[in-house]
């Protein structure tokens, strides 16, 4: 069983993706071995107020009982706590992605840290997404700025009960942040290197790896492959796969 | 089905333990035969004569010990004289067992420089495996350290020399606008390692080009396998012409058996 924490649909105005209709694009992620997800709105990166299409993935969602929206907040706009109350109450999720490159803030802005308080306030968690495609071969009219590991590991330090998932964390970054910030957890679409998961698993806790594939920027197959192919247990491919999350979400 | 992953680096300074895993863990995604290109990169940018015989020397005593999984090509250096250039190839090429040349970041591949390696390569009848990268975004381009080539450049080196068969590294990397480059050059190759398995450039490629000359390539070990492949298994092409690009092509052109 995978359980996939990086799905995401929509329009992206910069190249080709993949499967666009979105009945479709479920049947083809459950046919690849993706029985369960979590998928958010790519428009809502930039539209001012995510809401409105993370209202839409949810109503697309409502037949759906293996794939829920993982909606997106900006935190720098008005409306966020109401928003974040309404998900919460209304529709029981737990957590909530941000974009701080494509909203235009640091995580570590006094506002943002309201976000985070309250977040632990309701229980609820946050998932960063880094990026979504490699900087190098980015469109050059995305002029965004990155979001610092220095921030990241400040974050995880001054809120030590949240436990934060970041989304397409390259090897490096993944090796920086894991033994200093014991309440991260990291997807695994950007890690790569030879046998990445029996490498990966040399220098950091299986319980901390979770299923990613950041579909549709890149082909689902990659990370089905990297879990299937590593060196690795039947109960590190378990916790990675599905139970990591599961556990995650149950807390 | 056959798959020729034609762009791997041998490391230089591991044990042989750390080269069979790599065949052990290529076998297990099927992979039938790795093409070294040497550990290009273990000297810095521009090595010398005695870093470059290095460099050939393990992937000549690689290919030798497993000649049915390794096949290799000999990396030589641009900047260096024409004199010691010609030796080395012949040394690994035509005295050795190596089947092609790689060049990498020394020279841009529209430097007058590479001219004088791709009249060698033309005379052997041997191809070229060139780095390249779309460098809009990573402003390297003319850097005092590494000299990059843009797609362009691979074209302008195509066109000059229209019966040297050569292959441009990192299609991915290169994405639609080397594609867009390269597309009606039939002496150019692409292949298909350089980052991320991102969506759409294999499509977009197989459409402009056909899939007859795209060559799979992961650049293991700093990368995956398993997620170089799934460019080729996850891409919206046929099943021919997957089996055309993970293997049919580069038996062909490198003539192998």
């Amino acid at each position: 069983m995978i359980i996939d924490i990086n799905i995401n649909w929509g329009n992206w105005p910069f190249g080709n993706l993949y499967f666009n209709s979105f009945r479709n694009y479920i049947n083809k992620i459950k046919n690849k071995g993706i029985e369960e997800g979590f998928i958010s709105p790519i428009d809502g990166i930039f539209s001012p107020d995510p809401d409105i299409l993370n209202e839409k993935v949810i109503k697309k969602l409502n037949k759906q009982n293996n794939f829920k929206c993982l909606p997106i907040i900006n935190p720098k706009i008005k409306n966020w706590q109401e928003i974040l109350e309404k998900y919460n109450k209304e529709y029981k999720i737990k957590i909530i992605k941000i974009v701080p490159s494509f909203h235009r803030y640091s995580i570590i802005e006094k506002d943002v840290y309201k976000f985070f308080e309250k977040l632990c306030q309701l229980d609820m968690s946050p998932v960063i997404q880094k990026r979504f495609e490699d900087e190098r071969s980015k469109s050059p009219v995305l002029n965004l700025k990155d979001i610092e590991i220095k921030q990241i590991e400040k974050i995880s330090k001054d809120f030590p009960e949240l436990k934060i998932i970041i989304l397409c964390l390259y090897w490096h970054e993944v090796i920086k942040l894991s033994e200093k910030c014991k309440n991260l957890y990291f997807d695994i679409s950007f890690i790569e290197c030879l046998d990445t998961l029996g490498a990966l698993l040399k220098y950091i806790s299986e319980d901390r790896v979770i299923f990613g594939s950041n579909v549709p920027f890149l082909y689902p197959e990659s990370s089905i492959l990297k879990l299937q192919y590593s060196t690795i247990t039947k109960e590190q491919f378990d916790k990675i796969s599905f139970k990591n999350l599961s556990s995650f979400l149950a807390k | 089905m056959e798959i020729i992953d034609i762009h791997v680096h041998p490391r230089q300074d591991k044990e042989l333990k750390e080269v069979e895993n790599l065949i052990n863990f290529a076998k297990k995604l099927n992979i039938t035969r790795i093409n070294f290109l040497g550990d290009v990169l273990y000297y810095g940018y521009h090595p010398n004569n005695e870093q470059i015989k290095k460099i050939n020397d393990l992937t000549i005593k690689l290919v030798k010990k497993y000649p049915c999984f390794f096949s290799g090509f000999c990396f030589v250096n641009p900047e260096h004289d024409k004199k010691f250039i010609k030796q080395e190839i012949e040394r690994c090429i035509v005295k050795g067992n190596l089947k092609g040349i790689k060049l990498e970041a020394s020279c841009n591949a529209s430097d007058k420089r590479v001219f004088k390696v791709a009249e060698i390569a033309e005379k052997l009848n041997v191809p070229i495996l060139h780095h390249a990268w779309d460098t809009t975004n990573i402003n390297s381009r003319w850097g005092p350290e590494v000299c990059q080539s843009d797609p362009e450049d691979i074209a302008i080196l195509a066109k000059k020399f229209p019966k040297v068969k050569i292959i441009m590294a990192h299609l991915i990397a290169c994405g639609v606008r080397g594609i867009l480059e390269i597309k009606n050059f039939d002496n150019v190759w692409a292949e298909i390692s350089g980052g991320q398995p991102v969506t759409g450039i294999m499509e977009y490629a197989v459409k402009k080009m056909g899939a007859e000359r795209i060559l799979f390539g992961s650049d293991c070990p700093g990368r995956d396998f398993s997620a170089q492949l799934s460019k080729v298994y996850g891409a919206k092409i046929t099943a021919r012409e997957k089996e055309l690009i993970l293997g049919i092509n580069a038996k062909n052109l490198l003539g192998l058996k």
